[in-house]
């Protein structure tokens, strides 16, 4: 009994120590791919390590270089798109991405104040920092009810604290990249996406045709198809097939 | 005749019954008014007619001119028509205006207002198309309004020969150069005075060309030959492929019509009878046919050499150019979209893109497209090219754009240019290696650097972990959620204490006291009862501490003279039974009555 239990225990022991450095294998091993030009291998290796690891900007964009040195564009873009979702202040992904969607012909989409605010405020120690505001003062006006000195003092700290910590969240809320480009995804077919009036493949209901790179907004989705918004408003009906969230699904 | 025979006297009198009902029932039919053109398009000078019919109805009212600038439109006569069709008795009045357009334009006929008996019917509106005579005499020329593209056979009317339906190819042009577009219409005429189902579009196959896909065209009525017919017609647009004789084959449509028939065995005899043979359109049969254009020939030439620009990339038709740039002014290293428009009519679908010129300064990448029609078969519209460029040096002007195409009318090609636009771009100062090399690459063939994923900038290789904001974080929201509940909690403990050291809630507090000693006195024994009842009163009186001053409280309080001698009566009783040797009697039960009533008495 106690020999199959310690047999057990050093083949738990042996998983555990092949498994857990595996993961920071992956990464050096894309990178020494990469470094050798052999960057579809490169490509694999970084995606394991992505399957494996949380999820991490650089990775990202190191992903997106290896990909556009495989002359996969689309896919190089969407990596660096997902670099910058997680780092919205990461500037080479920003260039890289800029780059990529040229070369797809795929015109700059127009700079909002949210992403100007995320590329300079990164939204989770904002949130953090206001959560934390927000409770210093909702205390700090207990404080006030409760002591009889210095009551007006008190009040107006709690009030601004308050007021700033609500604000700093609902603004951390409403620019970050994860949130807003929740619902984004980007044609990945090298011929394009067709865009129809209504689900069906009929060519007579087709809009328009949407080029490879092209980010449109999901809003629902039917069987094969995706209700989606395309940057200018216009309204209409994609394939699911040829187009990939821009957040990866879990 | 080997048929089955009837007994004629009883047939005879089923018939003549029959008679009677449809043709008194005539007006039980529902009346209706219709126009119609002969000719949808017509040349100024050039009559055309309107033939309003008016069904179900033996006489009716309509005005002797209509009024419209530009159109004198006047009642030419009125004829009466009857038809039997399975039995069914119908009559048609038919009036016939003529038009004379005067000058040229896009006119909308309104509706003719026909009186029959008590009631006011309305017919269709119409629109004609009426051309300057010299338009309509260039064999090449395109039409001139947008639609439809096909010249309506050039103000000739087709013809029927007679016949209740065929078809008809109607094309912009014979002579045309391999690679143009040529509207064409396909026409399929039936007589009004037969019904049926027609298919859905015809059948084209043939070779040396492409058909674009066929555009339903809204049914209309039209005079051929002085008969109402009913028009079908498909709008297309023909690209030949080769030069030479092209031959267009016919273009079939099903359709399965209701054409007169002979009259079923018995029927013929019956007829004989009365010395006659059964009315035409008396009996009709379903019948399927399939009703075919004639076959047409075209001209086809090469595209000329002479004269072929270098950029040239196979446009073929008669266009515009227009070209912007936005944003006026980007940052270092910002792409500039330098939209360019083609607009007009021709093969936008085989054209290729306009070139750039000057553009040494920028890097340029292959604009997009986007082509929107502004008819049904893509013949008209505009071509929208997208050029993203990236200054190399910093620039104040776009390239300059070049487009040429080949104008079928003249033979000649044809040049489109637009000059620099101003614009302020910035060269990037430090592109990224790695994504600047790709293009390049391509065009050189430069051996490639070894290179190295560009290592993580000081400071900037953090970013978020998660695809999932903090603010959906578990971790985050039961933090949240603790503190909220422990706030809540803290707030009620606070009110709670406020609430209990205001004056209300002392006295609450007081009058719960009372009560406790008073619910006490009641249920304790004779012998405690003084001790318990002073206890009580000096509760009442708020001076547990100081029981001497309860006498002199008690004076003060607004009792009746009665109740105020039982308590100082009971204060006398304690005193007695604190400081008297032998002790004090116990009161009787009247007396530890009184006082418990005077306690009651006491206010809070």
């Amino acid at each position: 009994m106690r020999k199959s239990s310690s047999i057990v225990l050093i083949a738990i022991l042996c998983i555990f120590s092949t498994v857990l450095p595996m993961r920071g294998d992956y990464l050096e091993q894309a990178v020494d791919r990469f470094a050798h030009g052999e960057y579809e291998s490169a490509v694999t290796f970084f995606e394991k390590h992505l399957q494996s690891a949380r999820p991490s900007s650089f990775v990202y964009y190191q992903l997106g270089q290896a990909l556009q040195k495989s002359e996969k564009e689309a896919e190089a873009a969407l990596a660096y798109r997902r670099a910058l979702l997680l780092d919205p202040r990461f500037a080479p992904a920003a260039e890289a991405l800029r780059e990529a969607n040229a070369r797809l012909g795929v015109s700059p989409s127009a700079s909002s104040w949210k992403a100007r605010w995320a590329e300079k405020v990164p939204s989770d120690p904002t949130m953090l920092l206001g959560a934390v505001a927000f409770w210093f003062g909702a205390f700090l006006l207990l404080a006030a009810f409760v002591l009889s000195k210095k009551r007006t003092l008190l009040f107006f700290l709690a009030s601004v604290l308050l007021v700033a910590g609500l604000a700093s969240c609902i603004l951390a809320a409403f620019t970050d990249p994860r949130i807003l480009e929740a619902q984004q995804a980007m044609v990945m077919n090298l011929a394009g996406t067709s865009l129809f009036k209504v689900p069906s493949e009929d060519a007579s209901e087709k809009i328009t045709t949407l080029n490879q790179g092209s980010t449109v907004k999901i809003l629902s989705a039917r069987g094969r198809w995706f209700l989606v918004e395309l940057p200018g408003g216009q309204r209409g009906w994609f394939l699911q097939e040829g187009i990939t969230p821009v957040v990866p699904s879990a | 005749m080997t048929g089955k025979k009837f007994p004629m006297h009883r047939l005879s009198t089923f018939f003549v019954a029959a008679f009677a009902f449809f043709f008194f029932g005539v007006p039980l039919f529902a009346q209706d008014a219709t126009a119609g053109l002969s000719s949808p398009a017509t040349v100024v000078g050039r009559p055309v007619e309107i033939v309003v019919t008016v069904r179900d109805a033996r006489s009716a009212e309509v005005p002797q001119n209509l009024n419209l600038a530009g159109l004198r439109i006047e009642l030419l006569g009125r004829s009466t028509r009857f038809e039997m069709n399975n039995f069914k008795i119908t009559s048609s009045l038919t009036y016939t205006y003529s038009v004379l357009p005067q000058h040229a334009g896009e006119f909308d006929i309104p509706a003719v207002e026909v009186r029959v008996g008590d009631k006011t019917l309305k017919t269709n509106p119409l629109r004609l198309s009426v051309a300057d005579a010299s338009a309509m005499q260039s064999p090449q020329g395109l039409p001139s309004s947008p639609s439809p593209q096909v010249p309506p056979s050039g103000g000739q009317a087709p013809r029927s020969n007679g016949r209740p339906y065929f078809g008809e190819l109607v094309l912009s042009k014979k002579k045309a150069y391999v690679g143009e577009v040529i509207p064409a219409e396909f026409r399929y005429y039936f007589n009004a005075s037969i019904g049926g189902e027609v298919g859905d579009r015809p059948n084209l196959v043939g070779e040396g060309f492409t058909v674009q896909k066929l555009a339903n065209v809204p049914k209309r009525e039209q005079i051929v030959n002085g008969e109402n017919y009913i028009v079908f017609a498909f709008q297309t647009a023909i690209t030949p492929a080769k030069s030479g004789a092209l031959e267009i084959p016919p273009a079939k449509l099903e359709a399965r019509l209701q054409l007169p028939g002979s009259a079923p065995a018995g029927f013929d005899d019956f007829f004989r009878q009365f010395g006659g043979v059964a009315p035409p359109g008396m009996f009709t049969n379903m019948q399927e046919v399939a009703i075919e254009t004639a076959p047409t020939s075209l001209e086809i030439s090469p595209l000329p050499k002479p004269g072929r620009p270098d950029d040239f990339s196979g446009a073929i038709g008669k266009f515009k150019m227009e070209a912007s740039v936005s944003p006026k002014k980007a940052g270092p290293g910002d792409p500039v979209t330098f939209r360019v428009v083609i607009s007009g009519q021709g093969n936008f679908e085989a054209m290729g893109a306009p070139a750039l010129v000057g553009d040494d300064e920028w890097r340029s990448y292959p604009p997009s497209e986007k082509f929107q029609s502004s008819d049904s078969i893509s013949y008209a519209g505009e071509k929208v090219y997208e050029f993203l460029l990236v200054a190399r040096t910093d620039q104040q002007q776009t390239p300059g754009i070049r487009f040429s195409y080949l104008d079928p009318d003249t033979g000649k090609y044809e040049i489109l240019t637009q000059n620099p636009l101003p614009v302020q771009a910035r060269a990037g100062q430090s592109p990224a290696q790695t994504t600047e090399a790709a293009p390049d690459q391509k065009k050189t063939n430069a051996p490639e650097p070894v290179p190295t994923p560009t290592p993580a900038p000081a400071g900037k290789a953090g970013g978020a972990s998660s695809w999932t904001s903090i603010l959906v974080h578990p971790a985050f929201l039961i933090a949240n959620a603790s503190l909220g509940v422990i706030w809540i909690l803290v707030l009620l403990v606070i009110l709670i204490r406020r609430q209990a050291a205001s004056p209300s809630g002392l006295r609450r507090k007081k009058i719960h006291r009372i009560k406790a000693a008073l619910a006490a006195l009641e249920s304790c024994s004779e012998n405690e009862f003084t001790s318990r009842a002073v206890a009580c009163l000096l509760t009442a009186l708020e001076t547990e501490a100081n029981p001497l001053a309860a006498g002199a409280l008690l004076v003060g309080l607004p009792l009746d003279d009665q109740t105020n001698a039982q308590l100082a009566n009971l204060l006398s009783l304690d005193e007695e039974l604190k400081y008297s040797v032998g002790g004090a009697k116990v009161p009787d039960r009247d007396t530890r009555i009184k006082i418990l009533s005077a306690l009651k008495k006491i206010p809070a």
